[in-house]
C-alpha cells in the first residue's frame, strides 16, 4: 500500500512523473524536433537524474533546446525534484511563471508543482496560494491530486468541519478519494467525533475494489486500516461489541492485522470475556516478536490467564515472555554494533536492483544467510532494508517507524545522492589527467608545425617546384609548335647533329671563299636528314615522357599544397591550446575540492544517519526493557502470591 | 482492571492509525541546504567537464554523433543495435528493458560520437529484435560526406502501419 508516510522526495517525485509529457500508455510519443531533448528524456526515464540534467544544462549553454516549447523547463523542473534539488526546482517554476505570455497549461502546471513544493516543506499558506491559481483546465488527475491536498491543508488548519459526505465530489477526487475520506476520517477520529470519523470510514469501505492489482493491494490495506481505526475509535466509546465486529472485519494476513488482534483481545478484557481474550492474544502470541503489538501480546496473554484463575499458565507465560525479550533484547543490541556509519554507507552505496530482482533478495533467494542487504529498487523509490533471514526481518521491523519518517529517508536519498556525485567526480579526475596529457602532446605537434611554418620549407619547396614546372611547359610548348624533333632527340643524335651545323657553317666558309663544295653539301644534306628521321622517329615517345614528367610535377605540387593547407588549417580551427590547458587546469582543482566537500558531506551525513538508527534501536531495546522488567515483577508477585497462600 | 500501560498503548496505535495520509511536511534542514547546495555546483562543474571534454574529444569539425529513436510498439521489440563506419564496428548495444521503455516513451539515445576525416564514408546500422510474427534482423546504409559541419545521423526505428510491420532508416540532420 501507499505508505502513510510516504518518503518526501517520492511525493515530489510523483510530480516529476506526471511532468513527462509522454505517456506510454496513453499517447504515442512523437519524434523529437531537438535530439538533445530526447537524449535527457532517456536519461531521465531511466532515473539517471544526472544524466538528465547535465544534458539540459549542456544544452541550455549552447542554444538552448528548440522545438519543444516549455517542455524543456518543465522537464528540468521534475528532474530537479526527482533528484531532490528543491530549490533549483522552486527557481525553475518561478521563471516559468514570470513569463505572462506562456500558455495557460504550463502555466497551471508549474503553479501545481510549486504548490507541492510548498506543501512538502508545510507551509500550508504558500501552498494554497499556488493551487488557488491553477485553472479548471487544469489535467484532471493532477487536479484530483490538488483536491486532496488542499483537502489535507484544510485538515491541518482545523479548517474541515464543514466538510461532509455529501459536499465531497467523489468524482473530481478521482483514485485520491480513499485516502481523502481516511484522513477526514481520522481528523475527525482525533478529535473525538466517532460518528462523523465512522461515517468517513464507512464511505471508505463502501468503495468499490477496482481491478488493478496494485491499487486493489493498497485498497484492502486502506480498509484494513480502516476497519482497525474504526474498532479503536469504538474502543475509546466503550462500544466493545462493535469494536469487536470492526476488528473481525481485518485481513489476518494484512499489515495491521496485528493491532486487531490485540484490540480484539482488549475488547474482550473489557467485557470481562477473558476466554474470549484469549483466542486473538494466543495467535498474536505465535507471530513475530518484532511487531509491538506482538511485545504488548507477551503481556496481555498472561494477564488474561490471571483474570482466568489460571496462575500456572500465567506464571508459564510470563517467564516465556522474559525468555523471548531477553533474546530479542540482544539481537538488537547486536543490530546496534553492526549497523555501523560504514555499513550504512556500503548499503546505502549498493548497486540498485530491478524490481524483479529486489523481489528474489526479500524472498531471501540469494542472500547468504545472516548477511545483511540492502535492497535500492530502482523506480524511483529507495529504500533501505534489511533483510534476508528471519532475524534480520524481526531486525528490520524495528526500523520500519524510522523509515517511514521523512527526515530518515531524505537522509539516505541524499547520501545515495552523495555517493553518486562522489562517483561521478572521482571519474572526472583520470580522464582530466588523460586530456592534460592530450593537450600536451598537442602543443607539442603545433609547434613543430608552426616551426615548419615558419622556415617556409613547406612553401618554398612549392615554389621552386612550380617554376620547374613553368619552364618545362614552356619548353614543351614550344617544341610542339614548332615541332622541333631534335630538341627531344637522345644525346647521340644532338650531339652529331650539332657536327652537321658545324659541318654546314665550315660548308658556307668554303662556299664564300670561291672552293667548290657541291657534293659535300650533298653529302652533309643526307646525314642531316638521316638524323633528322632518326629524332622524328624518337619524339612522339620523347614528349609523352616529358609530357608525363610534368604531370607527376602537378601530381607533387598538390601534394605540397594539401599538405600546407592542412597545416594552416590546423593552425587556424584547433581550439587554443594554451587557454584550454589553463581552463582544464582550473577545471581539476574545482574537480579536487568538490570531491573533498563531497567527502566531508558524506561523512557529516552518514554520522547523522547513524545516530538516528541508533537512537531509534536504542527506543527499541528500552522499550523491550520495560517489558521485561515487568515480566519479572509479575512472575515474582505471583510466586509471592503464591507463597502466601501455602500455610506457614 | 487494564494495566496503565495498556491504556497508553491502545492510544499510541489509535494515533498512529490516526495519521493522515500526504500530511507530512519537512521544512529544510541546514544539512539537507548543504546537501543542495554541492549538488547545484557539482552539476555545473559537470557540465563546464563535459563541454571540455567535448570540445576536446569531438571538435565540430571532424564530429559525427549517432542517435537511436524509436516510434513504434506494435511490429518490433528492440534487442540489439551495431553500428559500422566504413565497415568497421565501432558501437553496438544490447538493450535492456528500462532502456527500451525509455526509448519507447520518446527518449533518444545517443549511441556513439566519435570523428570523421573529411570525404565521404559509408555508415551502416544493423537491428536486431522481435516483431509479432518473426524475428528480425536488418541493416539500414547511408553515404555521407563530412565537410568542416558536425555529422548528426538518427537511427529511426518506426512502425509501418501500411506495411505492417517495423521500417528501419537514418535520418541526417541538418546543423
Amino acid at each position: 500500500m501507499r505508505k502513510p508516510t510516504s518518503v518526501l522526495r517520492y511525493f515530489l517525485m510523483l510530480a516529476a512523473v506526471a511532468i513527462s509529457p509522454a505517456d506510454a500508455k496513453e499517447k504515442p510519443k512523437t519524434s523529437v524536433a531537438d535530439l538533445r531533448y530526447g537524449v535527457a528524456l532517456y536519461h531521465y526515464y531511466q532515473q539517471d537524474y544526472i544524466a538528465a540534467l547535465a544534458e539540459l544544462m549542456v544544452a541550455d549553454t549552447r542554444d538552448g533546446i528548440q522545438g519543444h516549447g516549455d517542455n524543456p523547463e518543465l522537464i528540468a523542473g521534475g528532474v530537479s525534484l526527482a533528484f531532490g534539488m528543491q530549490h533549483h526546482a522552486e527557481g525553475v517554476f518561478n521563471q516559468i511563471l514570470q513569463d505572462e505570455r506562456r500558455p495557460q497549461s504550463v502555466r497551471d502546471a508549474a503553479w501545481f508543482y510549486l504548490g507541492k513544493l510548498h506543501y512538502s516543506r508545510g507551509d500550508w499558506a504558500a501552498a494554497e496560494q499556488s493551487f488557488a491559481r491553477v485553472s479548471r483546465e487544469f489535467k484532471p488527475s493532477l487536479r484530483a491530486q490538488m483536491q486532496a491536498l488542499q483537502i489535507n491543508i484544510r485538515i491541518r488548519n482545523k479548517n474541515y468541519t464543514d466538510l461532509t459526505l455529501d459536499n465531497i465530489d467523489r468524482d473530481e477526487l478521482r483514485s485520491w478519494s480513499p485516502y481523502t475520506f481516511y484522513n477526514l476520517g481520522a481528523a475527525h477520529a482525533r478529535e473525538g467525533n466517532f460518528a462523523s470519523a465512522q461515517q468517513f470510514f464507512n464511505e471508505l469501505i463502501d468503495i468499490d475494489v477496482v481491478d488493478n492489482p496494485v491499487r486493489r493491494k493498497e485498497q484492502w490495506a486502506l480498509q484494513d486500516k480502516a476497519y482497525t481505526a474504526m474498532g479503536y475509535s469504538y474502543l475509546a466509546e466503550k462500544k466493545y461489541a462493535a469494536a469487536i465486529r470492526e476488528f473481525t472485519k481485518v485481513r489476518l494476513d494484512g499489515v495491521f492485522a496485528n493491532q486487531a488482534l490485540l484490540g480484539y483481545g482488549w475488547a474482550a478484557v473489557a467485557q470481562e470475556e477473558y476466554d474470549e481474550a484469549l483466542r486473538p492474544w494466543q495467535l498474536l502470541r505465535s507471530r513475530s516478536l518484532m511487531y509491538p503489538a506482538v511485545q504488548e501480546s507477551l503481556l496481555a496473554l498472561p494477564f488474561a490467564y490471571e483474570k482466568l484463575g489460571a496462575q500456572g499458565e500465567a506464571v508459564n507465560a510470563y517467564q516465556s515472555a522474559e525468555e523471548l525479550l531477553a533474546r530479542e533484547i540482544n539481537l538488537i543490541r547486536d543490530m546496534r554494533a553492526t549497523l555501523t556509519e560504514g555499513e550504512l554507507l556500503t548499503l546505502i552505496g549498493s548497486e540498485p536492483l530491478s524490481a524483479e530482482d529486489a523481489k528474489k533478495v526479500l524472498r531471501g533467494d540469494d542472500a547468504e544467510a545472516g548477511a545483511l542487504t540492502a535492497v535500492v529498487t530502482d523506480d524511483g523509490q529507495n529504500w533501505l532494508k534489511l533483510d534476508s533471514t528471519s532475524i534480520i526481518k524481526t531486525r528490520s521491523a524495528y526500523m520500519n517507524e524510522l523509515f517511514a519518517k521523512n527526515t530518515f529517508q531524505t537522509a539516505v536519498l541524499d547520501l545515495r545522492d552523495l555517493l553518486r556525485l562522489q562517483t561521478l567526480l572521482q571519474n572526472w579526475l583520470p580522464k582530466l589527467d588523460a586530456y592534460r596529457e592530450l593537450l600536451l602532446q598537442k602543443q607539442a605537434q603545433r609547434d613543430r608545425q608552426e616551426q615548419q611554418l615558419a622556415q617556409h620549407a613547406v612553401l618554398q619547396q612549392e615554389q621552386k617546384l612550380q617554376l620547374e614546372r613553368a619552364t618545362l611547359a614552356q619548353q614543351l610548348a614550344q617544341i610542339s609548335s614548332s615541332d622541333n624533333y631534335m630538341a627531344l632527340a637522345d644525346d647521340e643524335t644532338r650531339a652529331l647533329y650539332v657536327r652537321i651545323e658545324r659541318g654546314q657553317q665550315t660548308i658556307a666558309r668554303m662556299k664564300s671563299a670561291g672552293q667548290d663544295t657541291s657534293e659535300l653539301e650533298t653529302r652533309i644534306k643526307m646525314f642531316g636528314g638521316i638524323l633528322l628521321w632518326r629524332a622524328a622517329q624518337q619524339y612522339p615517345a620523347q614528349l609523352a615522357a616529358q609530357q608525363g614528367e610534368l604531370k607527376s610535377i602537378d601530381a607533387t605540387l598538390v601534394n605540397i599544397a594539401q599538405t600546407r593547407n592542412n597545416i594552416e588549417e590546423i593552425t587556424a580551427t584547433s581550439i587554443d591550446i594554451q587557454p584550454t590547458l589553463a581552463r582544464l587546469q582550473v577545471l581539476q582543482k574545482e574537480v579536487s575540492v568538490h570531491l573533498e566537500n563531497t567527502d566531508q558531506l558524506i561523512a557529516q551525513q552518514s554520522r547523522l544517519l547513524r545516530q538516528q538508527v541508533d537512537q531509534q534501536l536504542a527506543a527499541h531495546e528500552k522499550r523491550l526493557n520495560n517489558y521485561l522488567a515487568q515480566a519479572h515483577l509479575a512472575v515474582a508477585r505471583l510466586y509471592d502470591a503464591e507463597l502466601r497462600k501455602q500455610p506457614e | 482492571m487494564i494495566h496503565p500501560l495498556r491504556q497508553w498503548f491502545r492510544l499510541a496505535i489509535l494515533m498512529s492509525l490516526l495519521c493522515c495520509f500526504h500530511v507530512s511536511a519537512q521544512a529544510p534542514t541546514k544539512s539537507a541546504e548543504q546537501v543542495e547546495s554541492l549538488k547545484e555546483s557539482v552539476l555545473t562543474l559537470n557540465r563546464d567537464l563535459l563541454i571540455l571534454e567535448e570540445e576536446l574529444l569531438y571538435p565540430a569539425s571532424s564530429q559525427v554523433a549517432v542517435f537511436v529513436s524509436m516510434d513504434l510498439g506494435t511490429y518490433f521489440a528492440l534487442d540489439a543495435v551495431k553500428l559500422e563506419i566504413n565497415n568497421k564496428l565501432v558501437a553496438s548495444e544490447l538493450y535492456t528493458d528500462k532502456q527500451t521503455k525509455a526509448l519507447f516513451r520518446g527518449g533518444v539515445q545517443r549511441l556513439y560520437v566519435g570523428n570523421l576525416k573529411t570525404g565521404e564514408h559509408e555508415i551502416s546500422a544493423f537491428f536486431t529484435g522481435r516483431g509479432p510474427q518473426q524475428d528480425y534482423k536488418r541493416g539500414a546504409k547511408i553515404v555521407v560526406t563530412k565537410n568542416q559541419e558536425p555529422i548528426v545521423l538518427e537511427l529511426r526505428i518506426v512502425d509501418s502501419s501500411a506495411k505492417l510491420q517495423p521500417v528501419f532508416e537514418i535520418k541526417q540532420w541538418q546543423m
